[in-house]
């Protein structure tokens, strides 16, 4: 299978200080690739660079090619804003609380019109909310299209921002997640591994470039190690020590 | 897909940002206006006449030239009161020919007849026909005079370095017992060749129209620079909340890739929009305010600066401000 992704000697530097450097590696179609690291070495800082983000002050060297967009250090603004609709890429936090009025409508459907075109109602995001995410014990929904997000929990607004991208851009050929499990319960943190795995087998063309410190994913495939030294494929078989309880043979939790 | 994209900004915070601005340009620009009125005043009256410079002579040259007396003349409102108007008192001479030279020129008067000038006219409530009166310097008398006519707005009859702080100008009739028992010169306002009146006097005290005119906008600038800074300052703090309030909700779009044109666009609508619409409303307030007071040409212009101040730091600061959004 070909790669969605290549990244080539990639080195980030801050001012004088290098933030990283001799950082290489691929994402390949249907590949599922956790990168791990200690806190601080620099994993959100690939995946920003991936998207471009966050670079003011830094230089950042090297090569990222996207196989439809080329060498993204190089796109046009314009060009830059097409790249990033067309990738499901999840930060590791929205602020809703910071957000004003916005709805749970709001934040699915601006994810699905940025990358699609398409502006949702309020019963087609409630639609999708059944489609992809299980009801509560009491037949309520996990959250309605009309809740206003900026008064869900820490974890309901992870949840929310990680089931916004992944429901609206299940047809990306790449999904970038940064610490999906930040701040869920076990319950959440279910939800969100059992979002992913459904995403990546329903589309096999998509490749996952994901950063987490738990190893609840039944679904990884490669693991990266990010050191001073640079990056480094873990050979050992990413294995899977969950306190969520067991995953059925497809790796999904009950 | 939707043609607006919404930034979600909260309805009663962008609604208090936007009442802040218009009540501080409303506040700055009613102190404008009260602080410089006078020299607005000056100043309009200055842009309307079309001498050259004005000078003092012994004798009249029968155009455009008014008596005043060393000793001082002044006129109340009844009989009784001792407190004076505050105004610059000249007399005219008996054949001068008044001209549009000076935008204060009256039409000859009669002995007893008296023009003022239409701010002192306001701040009196008083009419052509109405009464003042003044104790004749030569025998002491109580004299009645009368209004024959109001004159355009003036303050003062010429301006100097020191600017005097009288309210208007009156100007009396000729009256012969007045030039031949006090010490007097003329006032010539003229756009003759200091030669020309050379030949016929000693012109003294040349003041020309263009260093009155500098000498009344040295005036105003103090209370402009002022209070350009503060609508500055004011302009800029709104377009740093309004930022603040979206700059969340304006990320979350940029990371998700909507189109920078249209990310833009809602960005300047919301904070162009607010800012226009409140820098608008301080002005119709203001306007209002100001019906009630003789609006001319320099006012006007004085009064529109602090809108025209605000439009341009919105225009810029939000320039920044998105600029900053799209590079953080």
């Amino acid at each position: 299978m070909g790669n969605i992704l290549s990244i080539d000697n990639l080195s980030i530097k801050l001012k004088q200080r290098t933030l990283m450097q001799n950082v290489s590696f691929d994402i390949g179609q249907g590949e599922a690739v956790l990168l791990s690291g200690e806190n601080g070495i620099g994993k959100s800082s690939i995946l920003k660079s991936i998207m471009r983000l966050e670079t003011d002050g830094k230089k950042i060297e090297g090569r990222i090619t996207h196989h439809t967009f080329g060498d993204i250090l190089s796109l046009s603004d314009d060009e830059l804003q097409r790249f990033r609709s067309s990738i499901a890429y999840i930060p590791q936090k929205d602020e809703y609380s910071e957000m004003g009025r916005i709805q749970v409508r709001d934040v699915i459907s601006n994810s699905g019109e940025a990358h699609a075109g398409n502006d949702m109602s309020y019963s087609e995001v409630n639609d999708l909310i059944d489609e992809w995410l299980p009801r509560r014990g009491d037949n309520s929904k996990i959250f309605d299209a009309k809740s206003h997000p900026g008064k869900f929990s820490g974890g309901e607004q992870r949840l929310l921002q990680v089931f916004s991208v992944i429901a609206t851009r299940s047809d990306s050929d790449l999904l970038i997640i940064d610490e999906p499990l930040n701040n869920l319960d076990f319950v959440n943190a279910r939800y969100i591994s059992n979002l992913i795995n459904k995403v990546i087998r329903e589309h096999p063309q998509m490749g996952l470039l994901m950063i987490s410190h738990c190893r609840i994913f039944p679904f990884i495939t490669r693991e990266l190690k990010l050191t001073a030294d640079g990056i480094s494929e873990i050979s050992e078989p990413y294995t899977c020590h969950s306190c969520f309880g067991e995953h059925d043979e497809n790796g999904f939790y009950k | 897909m939707k043609n607006r994209i919404s930034l979600y900004a909260e309805p009663r915070q962008t609604a208090i940002i936007s009442s802040i601005l218009t009540l501080t340009s409303f506040v700055l620009m009613l102190i404008l206006m009260l602080s410089i009125d006078k020299t607005a005043i000056r100043l309009n009256s200055l842009l309307h006449s079309d001498y050259d410079y004005s000078v003092t002579m012994q004798d009249t040259v029968r155009k455009d030239d008014y008596y005043q007396f060393n000793a001082g003349i002044e006129f109340t409102l009844s009989a009784d009161v001792n407190t004076s108007l505050n105004a610059d008192i000249v007399m005219q001479s008996k054949d001068s020919l008044y001209t549009d030279m000076v935008s204060w020129n009256a039409e000859s008067l009669s002995t007893n007849g008296v023009a003022v000038s239409e701010n002192v006219a306001k701040s009196n409530n008083l009419h052509i026909g109405d009464k003042l009166y003044s104790k004749h310097i030569v025998n002491g008398e109580s004299c009645e005079y009368a209004i024959e006519q109001l004159l355009p707005e003036a303050v003062s009859v010429r301006v100097t370095n020191g600017m005097n702080h009288s309210d208007g100008i009156i100007i009396m009739g000729y009256d012969e017992r007045y030039i031949e028992n006090i010490t007097h010169s003329s006032i010539v306002f003229t756009k003759d060749s200091i030669n020309d009146l050379s030949a016929v006097g000693s012109p003294e005290n040349i003041i020309y129209r263009d260093d009155e005119i500098i000498t009344s906008l040295r005036s105003i600038i103090p209370y402009l620079a002022v209070l350009s800074i503060v609508s500055i300052v004011t302009t800029v703090a709104v377009t740093v909340l309004l930022n603040k309030f979206v700059s969340s909700n304006f990320r979350r779009l940029i990371m998700i890739g909507f189109d920078r044109k249209k990310l833009n666009t809602a960005f300047y609508r919301l904070v162009h929009g607010t800012g226009i619409i409140s820098i608008i409303a301080s002005f119709a307030l203001s306007g209002i305010v100001f019906l009630f007071v003789n609006f001319t040409a320099v006012k006007l212009l004085v009064l529109l600066l602090i809108p025209f101040i605000e439009i341009i730091t919105l225009l810029i600061a939000s320039n920044i401000s998105n600029k900053r959004l799209w590079r953080k």
